[in-house]
């Protein structure tokens, strides 16, 4: 009986375990790249998003051919540790096989800029997404040797950081009256 | 035959002339590029492309042509062409044909702002301070739009203050 109480005991502690890792998105990520250590004070540095264009972004990211490709709404969530500051996890979304969680980093340097931060992000073992730190709101998407994707007269590559959601109405009220930014 | 030959001279007049136009293109000393891309219509970039401060305007597709000195290669004048748009209540479509506009000046290249002084700014310079306006140089096909605080202009999730090189 002693047995079978304390089995039950375990079962429900791993019952509520596993119930609460999925209503915290930041307490175990599903990812690309194993995260091996777990941060218990992650906190969201920053939201960013974009509408990119496409094909550079398909080739430099061996994201397939797709000629009917022009836009992509693209954006990033960064997570640090509310202590250290330290980078701990990313979370992607439009970005093809390349959307989800996985690990990031911070660099010094590019071919052309030895004082640009880059954060790096760990899309697989061997792939990663560089974005080039322009301000604490602006990124800038670089290729793998860490140059500026150019855009066109339609897009960019460049992610802003996002304010917090409101309704429709309200942004197309913002929008339409240029105080968006 | 000289039927045959005069069409053989035509055609190959008119390919001389077409390379000679995509040359001409391409190698136009007196333009240091023609940057374009399409922004937000924040209140800071509404006087430049005459958009009244409380009129509906989304975004605002930009071409602007950087002239310089073929010579000295240092900077003249620029030209900006701009379409504006709103976004139309009830389709949230973007309102068309838009409404255009036009300006030139002159342009400088500055270095240097207030934070950080090693960077290289384009400022299209007007006689109404309040109108001029700076790029940072992020690259030879790279500028992007600064505050008056010479800090980037932050866009939304549909568009960015980024401008790339489209010609040359």
């Amino acid at each position: 009986m002693k047995y079978i109480t304390s089995s039950c005991i375990i079962y429900l502690c791993f019952f509520l375990t596993a119930a609460n890792t999925q209503t915290n998105p930041a307490a175990i990520p599903t990812t690309n790249t194993p995260v091996v250590s777990q941060t218990t004070g992650s906190a969201v540095y920053g939201v960013f998003a974009g509408r990119t264009p496409c094909q550079e972004f398909l080739k430099e990211y061996n994201l397939g051919e797709s000629s009917t490709c022009v836009k992509r709404k693209m954006g990033v969530t960064l997570y640090h540790d509310s202590v250290t500051h330290q980078p701990t996890i990313y979370e992607t979304w439009g970005m093809g096989k390349w959307s989800g969680k996985g690990k990031w980093h911070i660099l010094q340097g590019t071919a052309t800029d030895p004082q640009a931060i880059v954060f790096k992000l760990d899309l697989d073992p061997n792939t990663f997404l560089y974005l080039l730190k322009g301000d604490e709101h602006v990124l800038f998407i670089l290729d793998k040797n860490k140059n500026f994707l150019i855009g066109n007269a339609d897009h960019s590559y460049t992610l802003n950081r996002e304010g917090n959601k409101i309704p429709w109405d309200q942004q197309l009220y913002l929008i339409n009256k240029g105080s968006s930014e | 035959m000289k039927l045959l030959q005069s069409a053989f001279t035509i055609i190959t007049l008119s390919a001389c002339v077409a390379l000679g136009d995509r040359e001409i293109i391409s190698t136009d000393s007196s333009v240091l590029g023609v940057f374009a891309g399409t922004t937000p219509c924040g209140q800071m970039i509404r006087p430049l492309h005459k958009v009244p401060e409380e009129t509906d305007c989304a975004l605002v597709q930009w071409r602007l042509t950087l002239y310089q000195d073929p010579v000295s290669l240092k900077p003249t004048t620029y030209k900006l062409s701009s379409v504006n748009r709103f976004i139309v209540k009830g389709t949230n479509m973007y309102s068309e044909p838009g409404t255009t506009s036009e300006a030139e000046g002159k342009w400088t290249i500055v270095r240097g702002t207030k934070t950080n002084p090693s960077v290289i700014t384009y400022r299209l310079e007007s006689d109404k301070p309040e109108k001029s306006i700076s790029f940072l140089k992020l690259g030879d096909s790279l500028i992007h739009l600064l505050d008056n605080n010479g800090r980037l202009m932050i866009g939304n999730e549909s568009f960015s203050y980024t401008l790339s090189r489209v010609v040359n």
